[in-house]
């Protein structure tokens, strides 16, 4: 027998299939890619993330892992099968959970547990949590997992989406095609005469680099169509999110600055590509010295980018009064230093997307964060005016920063433009960790002084982050660290400086915090030195200095109403009374596990850093009595297409089922700006407020009524009711706009925000968001390791638009934090994969109680506040915190994994 | 690049005398070897092998076929003895990669992790290996020489795993990983660099390039009776 094709027989969902494979293709590729079953997913094509998990003959296995020649005669079961004309009781319970959120993980998900349920109808939360430990998400956070398989078939009806305005707990408006498996992600279609696009890229941290006889290469290629490089590129081969920093070529042009960039492209046939031996490249490399450490990079090595001396990208500071002074008439001071690593997104989809020319514009279908900043820069790349590239975004298997940047864009946009023809391209788990951008490794020093009272008089701190080869979002790391460093506290007298250092290790950049999660390690770790010092309870010492309306942040900003930090922290006062007296019973039956309580708080600024920072929602009501939304601000699982709608349906004043949505789409939605900095809920939110305002205005005008009146719509026709009166407005027999609309909006938002001067005084945002958490764990005194019991939550959400969706994110971005804090160490070339890159997995997120507290802010959408970002800021020093209060370990460098854990338990003994 | 499914082990053998195969048979390490490039290797499918799939006795011996897979064991009945060779298997990855991966590709990929090493060596496994001109029985600590080396000749299949009928002790392992759930067994590198991961393998198994004899020294009695691997005797020789 050879590798030629070999014809399998098996039955898919109980249909019958015959396919003609090579004998090791692998399952997935053959549900996705013969049989165009795209429901399975793929993250990592190597048995570690669980997302293209299938049932062979009723036992769930990966599906990357099975050869296609075992298939003979197998049966198998994909999501596709799950539902029957109607949603699986599991797939209901999933939606009404919320355990879906971008949703590229819920295929595995649903696959393994209806195996479990099949097995064991009503499994225990241990049962659920063994069963499902094979399958990686990254932004539920488990909870919402576990919750939904244990209560299939039990749980009541949700709230209807007609009575859903603002405050309604109700499932994701876009969730059933995730539940259903047939939401379109990244890699999901590709024409039938699509290319494929092979990326060649760099080995070395550092090297010059020259090409062979690429022609000859293609020409011994059969199915080949062309090789791209810098020099192919028509316009200008620099992007940046930032546009006064671009600074990374979307191929290399000579010297490739980090390993994994991007040097070229092949593009070719599928099964061209997929056979092609990359190592046969014509390729010349020339190693150059490299340096990957901020340490290496500022001793003299010289700059990576001519402009930028010392390999300084950018130093942000803030200063307000003589902080040394306070810190020298303080009645205590801790200091301390504290370094964190590199942290990888983990989104269990890698980049993906395909591109094709619709005429004279190029389209691209991609996965993203951001269409109108794809669309900007690759037309820059390309040398096309910008409407001239459509960005559709297609469903996005999460993002948390990285999918801001581009990635698959340019390379895809420039083959098919000078090809013709569409052109895909999927990065693979390895290019997708090697090449995007990462959380900045950070060194940190702080100074902080209190007074007899406990009052925090004044703080210093400095930090380096590494920023890797190319700019990113390092700027506004650099920015956003000093603004933020003090925590939500009242500091008087305050220095802080943040610098954003380049290096050639892989490119930091935005990651659900932009730097500030790794301040607040260094703050909350001395806050609890500083109450130890001066024997207060660690909460009480927070409450003391938690920031009052009235008093003003370290840039200055006074405001007089919103404030929520006290609140949060007053929330967790009664768990923490019972969690410490948990603690001392525990401790008094145990010798070698300890344990112990932390508490740590997270301010957050929403948006933009005093700059402008738009959003514009479009909405009208059409002649068919369909309430049409163009919806711009793109929903990677966090949940704007649903708060969003819930928003401007509550400012409109008509249900939510009257609606429809054109979602993000560059030639149809005004831009709604990124999904960023948590700002889509406060400032997209915001317009959609303004939008349904206008709109409502309009209706209201029209019918000649008063905001008292009440909309209705029913058949094409509009109701305008107020007390006895009542008009019925025929829309069909109106005239419309463009759109298609009789009556219409469109209004815009941006925050009021001051400029940052030379000190960083100034208001940089205009809605913060505010929370503290509390972590209760045990440590094993013998083997340095950590057992989180529980979570408890409390996060200022001014108002809650969707409560199940706020929990989400707060359970989400607690499962991240504990990454950071415990496990989650990219090593530059070495962890190029989920098997050596370890991220929490089902078992390992305790229980979290979510309080959601809500102190209305001025600004906000009916007083909303953003949250995505927030919530992952206080888990790590919380748990740091607990920590040393179990077992003594000062920890100094994150993640604490067992051997730092034992190292500093050891040291803490002297 | 050749791919051949054997039916027979008869088969295999003479195709195993006849040039040099990647075998193939959980797909747990293949596939992930392989990464991204295509297959240029030529590939032995051990799948079409039913007879190497079982987990039987014989009068001296327990013995796992070389096909038996993490979940096979698991359920299989089998004394306290191999209590600790369960509870690995069920730290084998994830349910899906215990439902695909076998004993002997876990022996054979001689990982300095793999999880099912430590419990085969506190019970005196050996590994019974067949070629073309006939069959020899390795102890398994002889078997596994180092970093991804092993005893086997390339004309040889591992057809089984045995395990003498005579009572050794159950024993316990402690693990210290950073991550408590599932944790795969390719990533030998980051275990001795941290010394933070599964210590008793590590100790055994991962610190050394060669595993250890275990019950040389190193295992006291614990208050419920069984043998208890006292980690810090296993530091590295």
């Amino acid at each position: 027998m050879s590798m030629d094709r070999l014809s399998v027989s098996f039955t898919v969902n109980d249909e019958a299939r015959q396919v003609q494979v090579p004998p090791l293709a692998r399952l997935s590729s053959v549900l996705r890619d013969e049989l165009r079953l795209t429901g399975t997913k793929v993250g990592c094509d190597a048995g570690d993330c669980g997302a293209c998990t299938v049932l062979v003959d009723g036992a769930p296995v990966c599906a990357c892992l099975v050869p296609a020649a075992g298939m003979e005669g197998a049966s198998v079961r994909t999501v596709e099968g799950l539902a029957n004309g109607r949603l699986s009781a599991l797939q209901d319970s999933f939606l009404r959970h919320g355990a879906a959120q971008c949703g590229i993980c819920t295929p595995g998900l649903l696959v393994t547990a209806t195996a479990l349920l099949e097995a064991n109808p009503r499994p225990s939360e241990a049962e659920v949590q063994d069963a499902l430990g094979g399958v990686l998400c990254r932004c539920t956070g488990y909870r919402k997992i576990v919750k939904a398989v244990m209560d299939v078939g039990t749980a009541g009806a949700p709230p209807p989406v007609a009575l859903a305005g603002v405050g309604a707990a109700i499932p994701r408006l876009d969730g059933e095609p995730k539940v259903r498996g047939d939401d379109l992600f990244g890699a999901d279609e590709r024409p039938d005469d699509a290319l494929s696009v092979a990326v060649v890229r760099s080995p070395y941290w550092h090297a010059r680099f020259t090409f062979g006889d690429l022609d000859a290469f293609v020409k011994a290629h059969p199915g080949i169509i062309g090789v791209f490089t810098a020099a192919d590129i028509p316009g200008r081969n620099r992007f940046g999110v930032i546009p006064p920093f671009a600074d990374q070529p979307a191929l290399a042009d000579g010297t490739a600055l980090f390993r994994g960039e991007a040097v070229a492209t092949i593009a070719g046939e599928r099964d061209a590509i997929a056979s092609l031996d990359l190592s046969a490249f014509p390729i010349a490399w020339e190693e150059l010295p490299h340096a990957l450490t901020v340490a290496e990079a500022r001793n003299g090595f010289a700059a990576l980018h001519e402009d930028r001396k010392g390999n300084v990208l950018l130093e942000g500071t803030v200063e307000r009064g003589d902080a040394d002074a306070a810190l020298a008439s303080a009645a205590v001071t801790a200091a301390g230093s504290l370094e964190t690593s590199y942290v990888e997104h983990a989104y269990i989809e890698p980049e993906a997307g395909y591109a094709f020319m619709d005429g004279d514009v190029l389209v691209i279908k991609a996965c993203t964060q951001s269409p109108i900043m794809d669309r900007d820069d690759t037309a820059a790349i390309l040398g096309l005016p910008a409407e001239k590239v459509r960005i559709i975004p297609t469903a996005t298997g999460g993002g948390f920063g990285s999918k801001l940047d581009l990635s698959v864009q340019p390379l895809i946009g420039l083959v098919a433009l000078k090809t013709g023809r569409p052109a895909g391209l999927t990065y693979t788990r390895q290019e997708s960790m090697a090449s995007t951008t990462k959380r900045h490794p950070a060194v940190m020093s702080a100074t902080i002084g209190a007074d007899a009272e406990g009052r925090v008089v004044g703080m210093v701190f400095e930090g380096d982050f590494n920023t890797g080869a190319y700019a990113s979002w390092g700027p506004t790391v650099a920015t956003r660290v000093p603004v933020h460093a003090s925590g939500p506290y009242y500091t008087p007298s305050y220095r802080a400086l943040g610098r954003a250092i380049h290096t050639n290790g892989p490119i930091s950049g935005a990651f659900r915090g932009f730097g500030v999660p790794q301040a607040a390690l260094m703050q909350e770790t001395l806050y609890d030195e500083l109450a130890l010092q001066l024997g207060i309870d660690r909460l009480e010492f927070r409450l003391r200095n938690a920031l009052r309306d009235g008093q003003p942040t370290v840039c200055g900003h006074v405001m007089d109403s919103g404030i929520g930090i006290a609140a949060c922290l007053e929330a967790l006062e009664p768990h923490w009374a019972r969690a410490m007296n948990d603690a001392d019973a525990f401790n008094a039956e145990n010798r070698h596990r300890r344990r112990g309580v932390g508490v740590a708080s997270c301010w957050y600024g929403c948006g933009n850093t005093g700059i402008a920072n738009p959003s514009t929602i479009k909405m009208g009501i059409a002649a068919d009595g369909r309430v049409v939304m163009h919806q711009g601000a793109v929903d990677i699982g966090q949940g704007s297409n649903t708060v969003i709608p819930q928003i401007a349906a509550e400012a409109l004043g008509l249900p939510l089922d009257a609606f429809d949505f054109i979602y993000g789409d560059t030639a149809l939605t005004p831009d709604a700006g990124k999904t960023s900095g948590s700002r889509q809920t406060y400032i997209s939110g915001r317009a959609a407020e303004l939008s349904g305002k206008a709109l409502r205005e309009r209706v209201l005008r029209y019918a000649n009524v008063s905001d008292a009146a009440e909309l209705s719509l029913k058949d094409g026709k509009l109701t305008v009711r107020e007390g006895e009166a009542s008009r019925t407005i025929a829309l069909g027999d109106l005239p419309t706009d463009a759109d298609g609309f009789v009556f219409a909006a469109c209004e815009s938002y941006d925050p009021p925000t001051v400029p940052l001067d030379a000190k960083g005084q100034g208001k940089p945002y205009a809605v913060y968001g505010w929370g503290a958490q509390m972590a209760e764990l045990e440590v094993d005194m013998r083997l340095g390791t950590v057992k989180l019991v529980k979570i408890t939550a409390a996060h200022d959400v001014g108002r809650a638009i969707n409560p199940l969706l706020a929990e989400g994110q707060v359970e989400g971005g607690i499962a991240q934090g504990i990454g950071l804090a415990l496990m989650e160490e990219y090593v530059p070339g070495r962890t190029e994969n989920l098997h050596d890159y370890l991220i929490p997995t089902i078992g390992d997120v305790p229980p979290i109680e979510t309080i959601l507290v809500e102190v209305p802010d001025a600004e906000g959408p009916y007083g909303a506040k953003g949250l995505g970002e927030h919530v992952l800021i206080p888990t790590a020093p919380a748990i740091l915190n607990a920590i040393r209060d179990a077992s003594g370990a000062k920890i100094t460098k994150v993640p604490a994994t067992p051997d730092r854990v034992l190292a500093a338990i050891k040291a803490a003994r002297g | 690049m050749r791919y051949a499914k054997p039916k027979s082990i008869d088969e295999a053998l003479a195709l195993l005398a006849d040039g040099s195969w990647t075998l193939l048979a959980g797909g747990t390490d293949f596939y992930p070897t392989q990464g991204n490039r295509p297959v240029r290797d030529d590939v032995l499918d051990l799948n079409g092998l039913q007879q190497l799939r079982h987990i039987s006795q014989t009068d001296s011996h327990f013995v796992f076929g070389a096909r038996a897979t993490w979940t096979d064991i698991i359920r299989a009945d089998l004394p306290p003895a191999f209590d600790a060779l369960k509870l690995a298997a069920r730290e084998v990855g994830s349910i899906q990669i215990q439902n695909s991966g076998t004993i002997a590709g876990n022996l054979c990929n001689a990982s300095p992790a793999a999880d099912g090493v430590p419990p085969l060596l506190t019970l005196s496994a050996e590994v019974v290996l067949r070629s073309a001109s006939g069959e020899r029985v390795v102890g398994l600590a002889d078997f596994i020489l180092g970093n991804r080396r092993t005893a086997r000749a390339p004309g040889e299949l591992l057809t089984a795993v045995r395990v003498p009928r005579r009572p050794p002790p159950a024993i316990r392992i402690s693990s210290s990983l950073a991550r408590g759930a599932i944790s795969s067994s390719r990533s030998p590198w980051r275990r001795p660099a941290s010394s933070s991961t599964r210590q008793a393998s590590c100790r055994m198994s991962c610190c050394r390039s060669a595993p250890v004899r275990p019950w040389r020294r190193g295992f006291r009695r614990s208050k419920n009776g069984c043998a208890k691997l006292v980690l810090r005797v296993m530091s590295p020789a």
